[in-house]
């Protein structure tokens, strides 16, 4: 109830709707209790006709309702709320006095013989009707007030914390990849020279010692192979190879390292491509690039491992959420062949990636059959320019 | 093919190398062959965008991971400034989908050796003729460990084929490729007219010797079957 009225009005409209809300019942009230009370019946006996007797009620109640309002405006005129309760209820007998007044001096002979004691007692009846009304009406307006801080310091709360996550991500993606080029770089290119050097004594020894040349050239292949494989891979688990460039570009190795019996393609979408197109980098933010090649190649792995696939076919495109303009999803589909997971599907390595792209507004879907299966998967894409622009929410692709 | 120079001019090479040891070995291998002039030997992708200027370069030997920046992105920037100027890219690792995909936009084709061929005098001599004519040469370690992957032109290419456009992905002419296989040129001119008809490429002005490299180059593996 609190969270439709914050959502649906200002504090100040919550006074406004809940005491003439209030106060209208209250006059229902006054009026009910003048008929319960003989009121008609009082008329009648004075000698008015049914036209008069139907009249004068209707007068009873319009009045009622206009002291209603009138009691309501005053009090929102006042400005009370964001001020002491001493001021507060001030306002609100104040104003409850003066309306109670008007409307005893209205309506206290309609109906029936007054003396002075009924106008008194009517009146404080009356006054304490709109007291009631207005101070529920303020109680009411504070419960939402308090429930819109208590939403705006959770929201500030998610928006620091979504913050800090960002920020943790990219000192632990700046280290991964210092390592990593540490690792492409230096260790590499010092196996390189080794190789290099190797080869240039063997250019040496191949005319006068060609067994010992083969067999340094062999040692010098090792060495190639170790910088090529095994630094690679181990570089690339750090951080995945040229996902600093370009989700594309990390894609295209991915495919390229298939084995020959496994043919690979990978497509973009014209949004995805139009992106591309007219940024100077990948619209994407390096994070989220991370957990994309991730879901990618743990796709492809299963695909190959357990699907015994031959054809993959990735796709990547940008779509724009339903609900508006704002926020573009990227979406990926893995399509192999071979055999699928079938009935209940166990994601296994993918249900860590799930768990990466939920955390990050995401999700992924398995399915599968005899024929292959298809991996899709989704993000919302928050842009290099805007990192934190995006955060998880309600809209889906 | 181990000759720079053939117009009697020298080819004008800037190196970008972010490894000091091995742009100095690189920088002593070129200064060491006739018809090479190093014009400028930079450490990164900054300092090289500010150096080399347009009409100052004939090849840039570029370093496809730079300390400060990305070496496929400099050679695209290069070649925008300058539509003439090649580009040999270096790597110590199989960076063909990069290379691949800088072919998407070259002006002009693309070399590629791993740093482990650089050192090779001849076939570093070779890339750099190849980059300022136009042609393409890429890393023969590379090449001569590529199977073609399944369900692909390539694979349909026979065995000979296969072999003649392997070594025409080296850089290799026809005459070279002749006296390698043992037979004669003609039969070499005869195998690459059938692997151009497989491939689907067609003689309307292209250079039909970059567009089979690449189609090898993206319908092969490097990888091991399991």
């Amino acid at each position: 109830m609190i969270r439709r009225l914050a959502a649906a009005t200002s504090p100040t409209g919550v006074v406004t709707l809940v005491g003439l809300l209030n106060a209208v019942l209250f006059a229902l009230m006054a009026f009910a209790h003048w008929v319960g009370w003989g009121g008609p019946d009082g008329l009648e006996s004075s000698g008015m006709t049914p036209g008069q007797v139907t009249a004068t009620s209707v007068f009873v109640v319009v009045v009622d309702l206009v002291c209603a309002f009138a009691a309501v405006s005053l009090v929102v005129l006042t400005r009370p709320l964001g001020r002491r309760w001493r001021y507060r209820l001030g306002a609100v007998l104040t104003v409850s006095a003066a309306v109670a007044v008007v409307r005893v001096a209205a309506l206290g002979d309609v109906g029936r013989p007054v003396t002075l004691v009924d106008d008194v007692l009517d009146g404080a009846a009356t006054g304490l009707g709109y007291v009631v009304a207005l101070v529920g009406a303020l109680l009411v307006a504070d419960l939402v007030v308090a429930y819109e801080a208590q939403m705006r310091a959770r929201t500030a709360a998610e928006v620091a914390s979504a913050r800090q996550v960002a920020r943790l991500e990219a000192q632990e993606g700046v280290r991964r990849r210092l390592v990593a080029d540490r690792l492409h770089g230096a260790v590499q290119n010092r196996l390189v020279l080794l190789a290099a050097g190797i080869d240039q004594v063997v250019e040496r020894l191949e005319p006068d010692r060609p067994d010992d040349a083969a067999a340094l050239r062999r040692i010098a292949d090792q060495l190639a192979e170790v910088s090529e494989r095994d630094v690679r891979a181990l570089s690339h688990e750090l951080f995945p190879t040229a996902v600093d460039v370009s989700v594309v570009r990390a894609v295209r190795t991915l495919l390229d390292r298939l084995p020959p019996s496994v043919a690979g393609a990978l497509d973009l979408g014209p949004t995805y491509r139009d992106l591309v197109d007219h940024g100077t980098d990948d619209p994407i933010v390096l994070p989220d690039r991370l957990v994309v090649v991730d879901t990618v190649e743990e796709a492809l792995t299963n695909a190959l491992k357990h699907g015994r696939a031959h054809r993959v076919r990735v796709r990547l495109d940008v779509e724009r959420c339903v609900a508006g303009d704002a926020p573009l999803w990227l979406v990926g589909v893995v399509r192999a062949d071979g055999r699928g997971p079938s009935g209940h599907v166990v994601l296994g390595g993918l249900e860590r990636l799930r768990s990466r792209l939920a955390a990050r507004g995401g999700g992924l879907h398995l399915t599968g059959d005899e024929r292959g299966s298809v991996l899709r998967f989704d993000l919302p894409l928050r842009t290099a320019a805007s990192p934190e622009d995006t955060l998880p929410g309600d809209c889906v692709p | 093919m181990d000759t720079v120079d053939t117009m009697g001019t020298a080819v004008r090479v800037s190196l970008v190398e972010d490894e000091l040891m091995l742009r100095r070995m690189l920088e002593q291998l070129l200064h060491s062959r006739p018809g090479v002039a190093l014009v400028h030997s930079v450490g990164g992708f900054q300092e090289a965008r500010l150096v080399m200027t347009p009409g100052s370069t004939d090849v840039a030997i570029v370093d496809v991971q730079l300390g400060d920046g990305d070496g496929v992105a400099l050679g695209a920037r290069l070649q925008r400034a300058d539509p003439d100027v090649g580009v040999l890219l270096l790597s110590c690792h199989d960076a063909m989908p990069a290379f691949l995909l800088a072919q998407e936009t070259a002006t002009k084709p693309w070399s590629y050796l791993s740093k482990r061929s650089s050192f090779a005098i001849t076939t570093l001599t070779r890339a750099i003729a190849a980059a300022a004519a136009g042609e393409q040469v890429v890393d023969p370690y590379l090449v001569e460990r590529s199977s073609a992957r399944s369900d692909t032109q390539v694979s349909r290419l026979s065995p000979a084929q296969f072999r003649v456009l392997a070594l025409v992905s080296q850089g290799r002419t026809n005459d070279w490729i002749a006296g390698e296989l043992g037979i004669a040129v003609r039969s070499v001119e005869n195998h690459l007219l059938a692997v151009y008809r497989i491939l689907g490429l067609d003689s309307d002005g292209h250079n039909r010797r970059v567009l089979a490299t690449l189609a090898f180059l993206q319908q092969t593996s490097r990888y091991p079957a399991t």
